[in-house]
């Protein structure tokens, strides 16, 4: 699969994706040419240009891409194929743009020309750079440990009789269920691929997974194959998930309680 | 009264420790020597090689406890800070005093304390900011679950932290903490500091690495702008604005892995150890005290195989750029051997990880 991947393509595609909208990254560049044309430090150039210089020959270079970086880098396509891209973390592009700016600002002659210069170059920022904080991923915490309160009341209602349990959790939680309390299981394949793979359990877990990623779950399959491996909780969104005609409540689990857009079913040890 | 104890165990642990362990290496600089920035930055970077060069075989080779491991290491720190406060007895007396007649000296040069007033604020604030928010992320279970199972049941790398089932040993992808085993490091330090450590990861790390990363720019700067307090407070309050702007990509970006989950190994490896080790090289090339830093760039280089498996390929491939150029520039292959020999240890890591964990 590896030797299908164009070498001209992964390098167009490294650049484009560490110089994202491209002119932050122009103006590192540009502050590259100005230390070697204008900067009177001219040993800044062995320092900062040159191995800056010999890395875009290392990472442009074809051959090298072809022989070297897609084979260290290469994961499964799941995982992001090829991840050259990480080499580009190591340019020095905002230190270097501050670098450039400093030297700008410090140049000016009175106080007046700093400020005009000063404005001109945080409206440049803001023009050409991507504010950080801006990001739909960042969110206001709800809680000192920064998980979702609706996660920490689920983990607190479900081990509240003080025993370990073994969740099914929609995909939305897999990368959190467990942050909360160590004595919660989840029982999904990105944990079970790590200890169990080409076994039953894996069969299992891969069934479940393909039933709670529908939007109609089979609930029988579900609690059939839950009950074989163990498994004490159910959790469905029930923004996403439907019920036809049938419940958890059918199989065993009983109602523990809503959460926000989840609701939590637990096996009624009594049946 | 437990708030008050976490807090100063906090300083205590984040702050005093590596300060007094960075005293070993800055004792014999010329340079930097009275720099309370370098003293932190190389403090940590000996707690993170100390804890590398242990933690790895342990948990390969062993089933040890976490609470026994923490032992060994801290009776190793201890060692090392007893003979850091011997050998800095002299010095440690006139540090402080040294700093407030420096401090003093800045009243002198016009405006020089409202530059570095502004500096300040921007980058406290930042790192509060980034501290409070919430970046939630697909790894967080791989990086915060085995935190907390190590801290909570305390083993290393025994419980598969997506399904939390009890494997004995790393499996699959826990091979890569294995080898570079950063998260077990931030569950010592919740042990240490008595605090949880999701809190720890999400808000506490992310609120000193932000600060430690700003000293390691400080130290760019200082050595960019030739010690000049009035040109490096401006280069702080550039670079300040410089970050907050700088998302200008998705993926090999500087400024979204200092925002977003800094307690991600590849993102301490971003943020706090490649500009370390670019600041580093810089010194070299200067040839002054070029022994300790060529010893502490071995350092930074096993502290790096901490963060991630990564390290066996982007530092060493840094090094590899610089030890070329040092080596033109200066017509010989001096640098370019010892700069190499720095790359050894990532290069066992990565070997290692190879060997072991297979590829993940």
């Amino acid at each position: 699969m590896m030797t299908d991947i164009s070498p001209i393509a992964q390098i167009i595609d490294d650049v484009k994706a560490a110089s994202g909208n491209g002119t932050l990254f122009a103006i590192f560049l540009f502050a590259l040419f100005w230390i070697w044309y204008r900067d009177e430090e001219k040993e800044y150039c062995t320092r900062i240009v040159y191995p800056v210089l010999l890395f875009f020959a290392l990472m442009l270079n074809p051959l090298l891409m072809k022989y070297v970086w897609i084979p260290i880098f290469y994961v499964s396509p799941a995982g992001g194929g090829v991840l050259s891209t990480r080499m580009y973390v190591a340019l020095p592009v905002l230190p270097v743009i501050a670098y450039f700016f400093t030297k700008i600002l410090l140049s000016a002659k009175n106080g007046k020309e700093q400020i005009k210069i000063g404005i001109a170059l945080v409206v440049l920022l803001v023009l050409t750079g991507g504010f950080v904080l801006y990001d739909n991923n960042l969110r206001i915490p709800q809680n000192k440990v920064q998980i979702d309160n609706d996660v920490v009341m689920m983990n607190e209602a479900i081990l509240l009789d003080g025993q370990k349990a073994k969740a099914v959790v929609p995909e939305s939680l897999v990368y959190c269920f467990r942050n909360y309390n160590t004595n919660m299981k989840v029982f999904s394949t990105r944990g079970v691929h790590n200890y169990a793979p080409m076994s039953k359990e894996y069969d299992d877990v891969y069934d479940i997974e393909e039933e709670m990623s529908s939007m109609w779950p089979n609930i029988e399959l579900i609690s059939e194959i839950g009950k074989r491996n163990d498994v004490t909780v159910l959790v469905f969104d029930i923004e996403y998930h439907h019920f036809y005609q049938t419940s958890p409540a059918d199989y065993g689990y009983e109602f523990l309680g809503n959460f926000g857009q989840y609701d939590v079913y637990k096996m009624n040890k009594q049946i | 009264m437990k708030a008050i104890i976490q807090l100063l165990l906090m300083v205590l642990c984040l702050f005093v420790v590596p300060f007094i362990l960075g005293g070993l290496w800055t004792k014999s600089l010329k340079r930097y020597r009275d720099s309370i920035a370098m003293n932190i930055v190389c403090g940590w970077m000996t707690m993170f090689a100390t804890f590398q060069l242990l933690a790895v075989p342990l948990i390969l080779c062993t089933n040890i406890k976490l609470s026994a491991f923490i032992t060994i290491w801290c009776s190793i720190l201890f060692v090392l800070i007893i003979i850091s406060v011997l050998v800095n007895r002299n010095r440690i007396r006139k540090f402080f005093p040294e700093h407030i007649r420096q401090w003093k000296e800045y009243g002198k040069t016009r405006g020089l304390y409202s530059w570095i007033a502004t500096a300040a604020i921007l980058i406290v604030f930042q790192a509060a900011i980034s501290a409070y928010l919430d970046f939630p992320f697909i790894d967080d279970i791989r990086y915060v679950a085995t935190a907390n199972d190590a801290y909570a049941t305390d083993t290393m790398l025994e419980i598969e932290p997506v399904s939390g089932e009890y494997v004995g040993h790393p499996v699959g992808e826990m091979f890569k903490d294995a080898c570079a085993p950063i998260i077990i490091f931030w569950a010592a330090m919740s042990k240490l500091t008595m605090i949880h450590p999701a809190t720890l990861e999400h808000v506490i790390v992310q609120f000193v690495f932000v600060l430690v990363a700003y000293m390691i720019m400080y130290l760019l700067g200082r050595r960019l702008l030739h010690d000049d307090s009035k040109s490096i407070s401006v280069y702080m309050i550039v670079l300040s604005v410089v970050m907050l702007f700088g998302g200008y990509s998705w993926k090999g970006n500087f400024a979204r892995s200092f925002y977003m989950d800094l307690f991600y190994g590849k993102n301490m490896l971003t943020v706090i150890i490649i500009p370390f080790l670019l600041f580093l090289l810089w010194m070299i090339k200067d040839d002054e005290d070029s022994k300790i830093y060529y010893s502490l760039l071995f350092t930074t280089m096993v502290a790096a195989s901490l963060m991630s498996t990564m390290a066996a390929v982007i530092p060493t491939v840094l090094l590899g750029t610089f030890a070329v150029v040092y080596s033109v520039s200066n017509r010989s292959f001096k640098p370019l051997i010892k700069i190499l020999v720095c790359c050894v240890p990532c290069l066992c890591y990565g070997v290692l990880f190879y060997m072991v964990g297979g590829k993940y």
